[in-house]
C-alpha cells in the first residue's frame, strides 16, 4: 500500500522522469552559439541551449609569429571597396524582406560559356556572379564566366593558368581572390584582368589553402597538416590589401586530425571563425594571429551533433547545429521535401556581425577530407549539405537532391523553396547576391553515366524572392510556382465601419457534435464542409469519411496512418483532400491525397502529391481556384500570393486537374510592412475582387492565413488567432460593409467555419457554435407557422401577436430541454425578435426569429415575414428542426 | 549576462517544466521551444513585464493550438516500464492518473510537489489566484490518492 508520503515522493521522482523525457524529447534542431565580439569567449551560454554547450572553453594565448620574408613581385591587389549598390535586380536593402524569402520564382539561366562542372567557386560582385574553376570528372578547369542578372546574360572572363581549381575564393569588394595550393590570383572584373598573389613561404607546412575568409581589408587563408600523434597543426596566413607578402602566423596544435580547416568566415570585427568539425570551432584574430576556441557544441543526452555551420541571422553570428538521435544511422537518402522541424528554434545571441554579401566556401566533414564536399546539416531528420550564406541570408541545400530552404531571419523559420529548374546535385557553385540565390553546375553522381565518368551539370538557376521580382529579360524565366491569380492592384472603395465586439454568452448556441470519434492522445478527428455546408468528418479509427448527418459513409480504399491523416478540404467534383503522413516518415512532412466521395470511384484515391505538406503546424493550406496553396507561417503582404506554392491542384474524379469557381478569401496588406495597419484588408475574390473590408483594429495580429469561409449571403467569416495574447476572434464581414466580431475564449479552438457558424473544440468536445447574428438569415415564415401549428395566427396588436407566438413556441414537446422563448425587443414598431431554444438528446435548436408584423386591417395583426437566424442541429434522436 | 537575460534564463527552465507537465514531453517541448523563440525575439519587451512566465505560458498555448494538438490528455512517460496492475501488490502507475487530471490541476500538483514551486509561482504561471492553486493541488492530490488507492 502506498502511503501519503510515498505519493509525494513519487511525484518528486516522476518530475525527474519528466525532466529526463523532456531532455530526450527536445525537438530543437537549430541552436545559436553565443559569441562575444571579444576574442575571448565568455563562459557559457546566456540561456539554456537546447543543444547544450560545453562551457569550459578558455582563451589560449598564442605567440605571434610573423615571417620576415620579402617578395619582389608587385601585387596589384586593389583596395577593397564596398559592393556595388547598382545591382538593379537585387534588393539592396540591408535586411531581407520580412516574410517573402521563400516566396518567389526560379529563373532558368541561359546556357553559360562554361562546360558543365562541379566544385566551381562563385562570388557575387554586386553586379555579376563570377564562376571560376571546378572539375568535370577528368580535369581541373581553369576558366570562368560571369552572369549578369540584369541582362540575363553571360560573358567569358580571362583565363588564368595560375589560378588553379580554386579551393576557396573570397570577394574583397573589388576583386575575386582565388586561393589554390600555396598561392592564388586576384581577378578584377572592371578590367577583366588577373594578378598573381605572392606565394607562401617555406615555413608554411600546410597542404595549401583549404579555406579562406575576407574581413576588414585582410584575406585570411587556412590550411593544416596531420601529425602521427593524432593531432593536427593548423596554419593561418593573412594578406592585407595593398601588401605584397603574406603574414604567416604561428601554427596551432589541435587535438584530432583535421586534414584541412573546414570552413572559415570573416566577421565585421575583423576576426575569422573557423569550423573544424561539428563540435569544434575556433576564432582567429588576424591582427595578433591568435587562435581561441569557441565553446564546444555538445548534444544533450540522447542526441549527437553531426554538423555545425556558422551563418548570420538577424545580422548576428549564429551556429546552425544539426542533431540526430544517438545510435541512429545517418540517413542515406535525401529527404523528399525540405520542411521545417516542429520547432526550428533560432536563438540569436552575441553581437558579432557578418559582412554583407559574404560568400562562404563550403567544406565537408563527412569523409574526413578537406575537399569541397559540404557539411551535413540535419533538419527535421533530413539532410542539408550546404549552407549558402550571403549578407544576412542563409540558404540551405539538401544533399544530392536539388532542394533548397531559406532561413528567414525575421521570423527565425526555415522554409522550403520549390525545386529549381536546373539539376545541381552535389557541390554546385552557389552563393547569395542580395536576397537572391545563385546556383550553377554541380555533381549529379555517377549512376547514370559510364563507369569512370562523372555526370556534371551545366544548369543554372537563380532564386528571386518575391520582393525582388522584376521582369526577366529574354530569354524568359521559368517559374515553378504560382497559383492564385494576382490580386488586382486597383483598390476598390473600402467600406469602412467601426467594428463592434459582441459579448455574448455562447452557451445557448453551442451544440455537441455527436457521433464523432473521441480524440486520442495526439490527434483528433478532422472536419470539413462541402460547398452546400454539409459536414464531412474523417474518422481516423475506421479510415472512412462520413458525409452529412445521418452520415453516408465512404470507406477509404487504402489504409492511411491513424493519427497522421487529416481531412483538409472538400474540393470540386465531390472530392475530399486529406494530408497523410506515411508511417515510415519521421519528418513532419506529409502527402496530399484526393479521395472520391461519390460515384463508382467513391473511396478511391484518385490523385496524390507526395511530400508536399509541412505538418509542423506552422503553415496553412488555403483553398484557391487552382487548388490547395501553402501559406507560410508568417505570410507576406498577400495571403495567398501568386508566389505561394500550389501544393495540389483540384482534380476531378479521373484525377485530371480542374479549377474551382467558388469564391475565396485573401488577405492583403501594404507591400512595405508586415505590421498590421489600416491598409490591411480582407478581400472576397470571385473571379476578380468582389469586395474588401479593412481588418478591424481589434485584431492584434495573425500569422499565416486565418481560417475563413465564404457564406452564401456574400459575407466572409474569419477566425483570428492572436499570436501574442493567445486569444481568438471571430469576425464576419458583411456585404453592407459592416463587420461583426466576437471574442472567443482561449479554452476553445475554432476548427472550422461555414455558413452556419463555427465548429469549435474545447479539448474534449466538438461543438457546432452558431450565434444568431453570425448566421445566415433564412426565410422562416413557413417553418414558423408550421411549428406553431396555427397558419393564420392573428392578434389585435403587435405586442399581443408576439406574445401569442412566444406562448406557442413554449409549448412542451417532451424533451428534457423544454422549449424556451423570449422577446428580445419591443414589438411596438411592427418588428420583433424572438430568441428560441429547445433540445432533445443530441438534437436541438437555438435561433432568433426576426419578425415583420403588419396590420391587415380592422385592427388585425399578422406575420408579414419571418427570418430565422441561428442553428438547428438534428441529431440521431429525431426530427426537431423547424 | 544582463539581468534581463538572467531572468529569461530562469523563465526558460521554469516554463519547460510547466509545459511538459501540461502537455507531456512531446508537445510540451515543442511549445516551450516556440515560446522561447518568441521570448528571444521580444526579450526587451519581456524584460518590462512583471509576469513573463505567465505571458510565455500563453504564447506556448497558442503554439500548441496552432499545431492542432487538441488532445486534452497528455502523453506522459510511464513511471515505471510496463507498470503492472496493483492486484499483484505493486502500486498503480502514476502517469495515467496524472494524465486524467484536469490540465491546470496536473500542472499545479506537479509543479508544487514535483518541482517544489510555491503556490504563488504556480498562480503567476496560470494567471489565477493563489487560493485557486491551493484548491487545484488539494483536489489533484485527493484524486490521485483515490485513483492510486493511497490513504488520505
Amino acid at each position: 500500500m502506498t502511503t501519503p508520503n510515498d505519493l509525494e515522493r513519487r511525484l518528486r521522482d516522476y518530475a525527474q522522469i519528466l525532466d529526463r523525457a523532456a531532455d530526450a524529447h527536445d525537438p530543437s534542431l537549430v541552436t545559436m552559439v553565443e559569441l562575444s565580439p571579444a576574442a575571448a569567449p565568455r563562459r557559457g551560454p546566456r540561456v539554456r541551449l537546447i543543444a547544450g554547450l560545453a562551457l569550459g572553453a578558455s582563451l589560449v594565448g598564442m605567440v605571434v609569429f610573423v615571417a620576415s620574408r620579402s617578395d619582389d613581385r608587385k601585387v596589384t591587389l586593389l583596395p577593397g571597396v564596398p559592393p556595388s549598390s547598382a545591382a538593379p535586380v537585387v534588393s539592396t536593402s540591408p535586411a531581407p524582406p520580412a516574410s517573402s524569402l521563400a516566396k518567389g520564382t526560379w529563373r532558368t539561366l541561359p546556357p553559360s560559356p562554361l562546360s558543365p562542372r562541379a566544385a566551381a567557386v562563385v562570388v557575387w560582385t554586386g553586379q555579376e556572379y563570377i564562376v571560376w574553376g571546378g572539375r568535370d570528372g577528368t580535369a581541373i578547369l581553369q576558366d570562368g564566366a560571369a552572369y549578369d542578372p540584369t541582362t540575363n546574360s553571360w560573358r567569358s572572363i580571362s583565363p588564368n593558368q595560375s589560378a588553379d581549381q580554386g579551393s576557396t575564393v573570397v570577394w574583397t569588394g573589388s576583386q575575386m581572390v582565388v586561393l589554390a595550393d600555396r598561392s592564388g590570383a586576384a581577378y578584377d572584373p572592371a578590367t577583366d584582368t588577373w594578378a598573381a598573389l605572392p606565394s607562401l613561404s617555406a615555413r608554411w607546412l600546410g597542404q595549401g589553402f583549404t579555406s579562406a575568409a575576407y574581413s576588414d581589408g585582410v584575406i585570411a587563408g587556412f590550411g593544416a597538416t596531420l601529425n602521427s600523434d593524432r593531432t593536427s597543426t593548423l596554419f593561418a596566413a593573412t594578406l592585407r590589401i595593398g601588401d605584397t607578402e603574406w603574414t604567416e602566423h604561428a601554427p596551432r596544435q589541435q587535438a584530432g586530425w583535421w586534414p584541412g580547416l573546414q570552413r572559415a568566415v570573416g566577421l565585421n570585427d575583423g576576426t575569422v571563425i573557423v569550423r573544424l568539425d561539428p563540435t569544434t570551432t575556433l576564432r582567429f584574430d588576424p591582427p595578433i594571429g591568435a587562435w581561441s576556441p569557441l565553446p564546444d557544441v555538445a548534444a544533450p543526452d540522447g542526441w549527437e551533433v553531426h554538423s555545425t555551420v556558422f551563418t548570420s541571422l538577424n545580422g548576428k553570428l549564429a551556429a546552425i547545429v544539426g542533431l540526430r538521435r544517438s545510435g541512429t544511422p545517418m540517413p542515406t537518402t535525401p529527404p523528399t521535401t525540405v520542411a521545417p522541424a516542429p520547432s526550428n528554434v533560432v536563438r540569436v545571441v552575441g553581437d558579432a556581425t557578418l559582412p554583407e554579401d559574404l560568400a562562404m566556401s563550403l567544406a565537408t566533414f563527412e569523409d574526413g577530407t578537406a575537399r569541397l564536399s559540404p557539411p551535413v546539416i540535419g533538419l527535421a531528420g533530413g539532410l542539408f549539405s550546404e549552407a549558402i550564406v550571403g549578407g544576412k541570408l542563409t540558404y540551405l541545400h539538401a544533399r544530392s537532391s536539388d532542394e533548397f530552404a531559406v532561413i528567414d531571419p525575421s521570423s527565425a523559420t526555415i522554409s522550403a523553396l520549390p525545386l529549381p529548374p536546373g539539376r545541381h546535385g552535389l557541390e554546385p557553385a552557389a552563393t547569395v547576391g542580395g536576397n537572391q540565390l545563385f546556383v550553377w553546375g554541380g555533381d549529379l553522381g555517377e549512376s547514370a553515366v559510364p563507369e569512370g565518368d562523372t555526370n556534371v551539370s551545366g544548369d543554372g538557376s537563380l532564386w528571386i524572392p518575391a520582393g525582388d521580382q522584376q521582369p526577366t529579360p529574354a530569354p524568359a524565366a521559368t517559374t515553378t510556382s504560382s497559383v492564385p491569380p494576382a490580386l488586382p492592384t486597383t483598390a476598390p472603395v473600402v467600406i469602412a465601419d467601426e467594428s463592434r465586439v459582441l459579448e455574448i454568452d455562447i452557451a445557448p448556441w453551442a451544440f455537441d457534435l455527436e457521433g464523432i470519434d473521441a480524440c486520442e492522445p495526439g490527434f483528433c478527428p478532422s472536419l470539413a464542409t462541402m460547398a452546400d455546408g454539409t459536414l464531412v468528418v474523417y474518422r481516423y479509427a475506421r479510415n472512412e469519411l462520413t458525409i452529412g448527418d445521418p452520415g453516408r459513409v465512404v470507406p477509404i480504399a487504402e489504409p492511411l496512418a491513424a493519427g497522421r491523416t487529416w481531412l483538409v478540404a472538400i474540393g470540386p467534383d465531390d472530392l475530399a483532400y486529406l494530408s497523410t503522413q506515411p508511417s515510415s516518415e519521421s519528418d513532419p512532412v506529409g502527402d496530399l491525397i484526393a479521395v472520391s466521395l461519390s460515384g463508382d470511384t467513391a473511396g478511391e484515391i484518385v490523385a496524390r502529391r507526395d511530400g508536399v505538406v509541412g505538418l509542423s503546424g506552422d503553415s496553412d493550406l488555403v483553398a484557391t481556384p487552382g487548388g490547395l496553396v501553402g501559406v507560410g507561417c508568417c505570410g507576406g503582404n498577400e495571403r495567398p500570393s501568386p508566389q505561394d506554392l500550389l501544393l495540389m491542384p483540384w482534380v476531378d474524379r479521373t484525377g485530371a486537374p480542374i479549377t474551382s469557381e467558388l469564391p475565396w478569401v485573401a488577405v492583403r496588406g501594404p507591400s512595405n510592412t508586415s505590421e498590421l495597419n489600416d491598409e490591411w484588408a480582407v478581400i472576397l475574390m470571385d473571379g476578380g475582387e468582389r469586395q474588401r473590408w479593412p481588418i478591424p483594429r481589434s485584431v492584434n495580429g495573425f500569422r499565416g492565413m486565418p481560417l475563413s469561409a465564404v457564406r452564401s449571403d456574400g459575407s466572409v467569416a474569419l477566425a483570428w488567432s492572436d499570436p501574442i495574447e493567445g486569444t481568438q476572434r471571430l469576425s464576419v464581414f458583411k456585404p453592407d460593409g459592416t463587420i461583426e466580431e466576437i471574442a472567443v475564449g482561449t479554452e476553445r479552438s475554432i476548427v472550422l467555419l461555414d455558413g452556419l457558424g463555427a465548429i469549435t473544440f474545447d479539448g474534449s468536445r466538438f461543438q457546432r457554435w452558431s450565434l444568431p447574428t453570425f448566421s445566415e438569415p433564412v426565410d422562416a415564415l413557413d417553418t414558423l407557422t408550421r411549428e406553431l401549428g396555427r397558419p393564420e395566427l392573428t392578434a389585435t396588436s403587435p405586442g399581443a401577436l408576439v406574445a401569442e407566438i412566444v406562448d406557442a413556441l413554449r409549448q412542451p414537446d417532451g424533451c428534457e430541454l423544454p422549449p424556451s422563448a423570449r422577446v428580445v425587443d419591443d414589438a411596438s414598431d411592427g418588428t420583433a425578435t424572438i430568441e428560441y431554444r429547445y433540445g432533445c438528446d443530441d438534437s436541438g435548436a437555438g435561433m432568433n426569429f426576426e419578425l415583420l408584423l403588419t396590420e391587415q386591417g380592422s385592427g388585425t395583426w399578422i406575420i408579414e415575414s419571418a427570418t430565422q437566424r441561428g442553428l438547428c442541429w438534428r441529431g440521431a434522436s429525431g426530427e426537431f428542426c423547424v | 549576462m544582463t539581468s534581463s537575460e538572467d531572468a529569461l534564463a530562469t523563465t526558460d527552465a521554469k516554463l519547460r517544466r510547466a509545459l511538459v507537465a501540461r502537455y507531456g514531453p512531446d508537445v510540451g517541448c515543442e511549445a516551450h521551444a516556440a515560446a522561447m523563440a518568441y521570448a528571444w525575439e521580444h526579450r526587451a519587451r519581456l524584460a518590462g513585464m512583471t509576469n513573463p512566465v505567465g505571458y510565455l505560458w500563453r504564447v506556448a498555448q497558442t503554439s500548441v493550438r496552432r499545431q492542432r494538438r487538441w488532445d486534452r490528455h497528455p502523453v506522459l512517460p510511464p513511471e515505471r516500464p510496463a507498470a503492472p496492475a496493483d492486484d499483484l501488490g505493486v502500486p498503480r502507475d502514476l502517469a495515467p492518473a496524472l494524465a486524467r487530471l484536469k490540465p491546470d490541476v496536473r500542472v499545479a500538483v506537479l509543479m508544487v510537489h514535483g518541482h517544489d514551486w510555491s503556490y504563488a509561482e504556480v498562480a503567476e504561471l496560470l494567471g489565477v489566484p493563489v487560493s485557486t492553486v491551493r484548491n487545484h493541488v488539494h483536489r489533484g492530490l485527493t484524486r490521485l490518492r483515490r485513483t492510486l488507492e493511497v490513504p488520505s
